[in-house]
């Protein structure tokens, strides 16, 4: 008997990876291994195919702005047929920083540059008014994730210059309790769409906060494996780590 | 006379903040002094014998430096230095006036001076240098300066202003990002770079920045790969590659006491083939794939300013570790502590490859903190290589502010965590690695700045290791 099988695409793993991403990657695997999952990474960079039947849960990161924009317009020419497809089929995603920004409608920059976004999240994105400061430093948030507002708050580190407007109606992540979060005004942090998380955390962010690394690989193994419960692990180490950084963020700014 | 009065006040000022305790005095003297007259430190620098010497980098700035001074050193040369750190105008300043006599004249022939590469400006525009080296630029505390390719856009900016045409250019020609500085056409470019295939990587690295061609943007390739973005790079797209050498590594072999040796060749300058007459072969106490980038830096410079090599040899010989480098401590209970500072994800994986190529597992400490001189974000650590620790390194003792982050990301890159154990004290941190160590062993100590800084103050109230002013010449 087999275990079951999970396949996490990563969009613009050499470009668009930047705070750590790759942890959160790391994190995904790790936590499948612990389970028997059967769990294979495949790195989609520019002018790969994303094979919407194949990716179960998808990850992009954030990017310095040259690389963004060569990501961007390769997700838009290339894979935003396929991610909304992976999407509709069931298959989980998470998008941060960068990545976050391009799975909105609109991404403009301080230079004025407009990148169109694949329209994932229901927002957009703008830069600061002139002479505001990059949003930077340690952001604790309490879940609004539909049916995970009980679960810890979330801990992460933001440094983005750009101010995100989710649509009247558009699901937040979570209330910031400290930092700046989308946009350093409305007091929330990210975007949920289905099964589709945006967030300008890093840190990285699973590790710490590892029910939402859960969350998105129960969604995605759903997928494949109807019915199939994730077993529990022993997270004491995560959960101490949370809480430290916790402390932290409120001492240290 | 306002010169006089300038250099003056700035040494009293020194003198005053030295003598009631308040710290070095860094920058306060070169402060006063430039308020006092505006272009004193270009006067300074141009009062210099032969001229002020700049070393930039995100990594080895340092280690290059103290290589570079006891080469001139030892060939006759008297050079002043600044305090690392203290890299503004402000401190630059302070580093030169205290070098200088109340007439204005600094009695030396270099001054060389460690910059970091954020703040090149402030050195090459008042100071107008003969030469600037360039070692590697990394990414390096993203919340503070910003995305590299702006450090590296400013950085060449700041060259094409004010490098002077005739000054030394010396690059490391296995960045890509650095050799590309020789595309700005200021300065006269002198290249140095690795060539050992038996110390390249074998899995990829993942603290890569700058994959891309920085003329045309289309991912490089790699014929050998040392680390991050480092090594045999070539362009698909617009056919640049790794310009040739001018001194080139040979061969690099890390010995069993945890030294180099290392055999150096610099090119001919009619194109003929190199012979034995153009190598140099020298132990350095200093080991790792760095450090022997270190000094490839360091000889490149130094020949091209036209010292002879068996100097070179003898200076590089005698390096030992710069404050916190490669520091070993040893303990009164007879065992040492190897100190290595770890400030971002390549500087890391730096001494991760240099730990897992040692051979022996040894005890570690590695303490993580995420002060403002650190760099407020930990995520850096889930870009380096830990994994590369599974297996080759003992049991592992975490500490500082951070030390959950850590014993996390050693969690995730797969080591047993009945091997890893917090305690937030460093120095008590560090005795619990020392205990663990057999009798007459070493440790492996990896602290980040202000973790060394604060187990550094407590080793040397214990007399254990010089205070790092006094160390420094
Ligand atoms: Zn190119």
């Amino acid at each position: 008997m087999t275990g079951p099988r999970l396949n996490i695409a990563w969009l613009y793993a050499d470009l668009m990876s930047i705070y750590g991403d790759r942890g959160n990657v790391v994190c995904l695997v790790r936590r499948c291994q612990w389970r028997g999952i059967d769990v294979a990474v495949r790195e989609i960079g520019i002018g790969d195919e994303l094979d919407p039947a194949e990716a179960d849960l998808l990850f992009i990161g954030g990017a310095q702005d040259r690389e963004q924009r060569l990501a961007a317009d390769d997700l838009l020419a290339r894979k935003a047929e396929p991610v909304r497809e992976a999407l509709a089929s069931g298959a989980s995603a998470l998008a941060v920083c960068g990545g976050y920004q391009l799975f909105g409608h609109e991404y403009r920059d301080a230079a004025g540059t407009v990148l169109r976004g694949i329209g994932v999240f229901d927002l957009v994105t703008e830069p600061a008014a002139p002479g505001a400061r990059r949003i930077i430093g340690n952001v604790v948030a309490s879940p609004l994730l539909p049916g995970c507002e009980d679960a810890p708050n979330l801990v992460g580190f933001e440094n983005h210059g750009g101010r995100t407007r989710l649509s009247v109606g558009a699901q937040p992540l979570g209330r910031v309790l400290h930092g700046g979060g989308n946009n350093g005004e409305d007091g929330f942090e990210g975007c949920v769409a289905g099964r589709a998380v945006g967030t300008y955390l890093h840190g990285s962010l699973l590790p710490k906060n590892p029910w939402l690394a859960d969350w998105l690989l129960q969604a995605a193994l759903t997928r494949r494996h109807p019915g199939y419960e994730l077993p529990a692990l022993d997270d004491t180490l995560e959960l101490q780590a949370r809480e430290s950084a916790e402390r932290r963020a409120y001492a240290a700014g | 006379m306002r010169v006089t009065l300038a250099i003056l006040l700035g040494k009293l000022v020194g003198w005053l903040s030295r003598a009631t305790g308040r710290g070095g005095g860094t920058s306060l003297p070169g402060r006063v002094a430039l308020r006092v007259c505006p272009g004193l430190d270009a006067r300074l620098a141009a009062s210099l014998r032969r001229g002020v010497i700049v070393v930039t980098g995100t990594n080895g700035k340092t280690t290059t430096c103290k290589m570079v001074a006891a080469i001139l050193r030892r060939a006759g040369f008297q050079v002043v230095r600044n305090v690392s750190g203290a890299n503004l105008r402000q401190g630059l300043t302070t580093t030169l006036l205290a070098a200088a006599g109340l007439g204005g004249r600094i009695g030396a022939d270099y001054a060389l001076l460690e910059v970091d590469e954020a703040a090149v400006a402030h050195a090459l525009r008042p100071l107008r240098p003969i030469a600037l080296l360039v070692s590697n630029l990394f990414r390096d505390q993203l919340d503070r300066y910003g995305e590299l390719s702006t450090t590296a856009q400013r950085l060449a900016e700041s060259m094409a202003a004010d490098l002077p045409d005739d000054a030394l250019l010396v690059l490391n020609a296995d960045d890509p990002l650095v050799a590309s500085l020789a595309d700005m056409g200021s300065g006269r470019p002198v290249f140095y770079g690795i060539d050992c295939v038996a110390r390249s990587l074998t899995e990829a690295d993942h603290a890569s920045d700058s994959h891309e061609c920085p003329g045309c943007g289309t991912p490089l390739t790699y014929q050998i790969r040392y680390g991050a973005h480092l090594g045999l790079w070539r362009c698909e797209g617009c056919g640049r590659s790794r310009p040739s050498p001018d001194l080139t590594v040979a061969e690099a072999a890390l010995q069993a006491d945890l030294t180099e040796r290392v055999r150096l060749v610099a090119a001919r300058a009619d194109g003929a083939s190199a012979t034995s007459a153009d190598a140099l072969e020298a132990s350095l106490k200093l080991p790792g794939l760095y450090n022997v980038a270190n000094a490839a830096a360091a000889a490149a410079l130094t020949l091209a300013l036209g010292v002879d090599p068996p100097r070179v040899r003898e200076g590089l010989e005698s390096t030992s570790a710069a404050f916190g480098r490669l520091e070993r401590v040893g303990m009164p209970d007879g065992k040492t502590a190897v100190l290595m500072l770890v400030k971002n994800p390549a500087g890391l994986n730096e001494v991760t490859r240099l730990i897992a190529e040692s051979g022996e597992p040894r005890p570690a400490m590695i303490a993580l903190t995420d002060e403002i001189a650190d760099g407020r974000d930990v995520s850096w650590i889930w870009d380096a290589d830990l994994e590369r620790l599974d297996g080759r390194v003992g049991r592992v003792v975490v500490s500082g502010v951070r030390a959950h982050d850590m014993a996390l990301r050693l969690k995730y890159a797969g080591m047993d965590m009945g091997s890893v154990e917090i305690i937030a004290d460093t120095r008590a941190a560090l005795a619990r690695a020392l205990d663990l160590a057999p009798a007459g062993g070493q440790v492996y100590v990896l602290p980040t700045y202000t973790a060394m800084l604060d187990l550094r103050a407590r080793l040397h109230a214990e007399g254990l290791v010089p205070a790092f002013w006094e160390e420094l010449e």
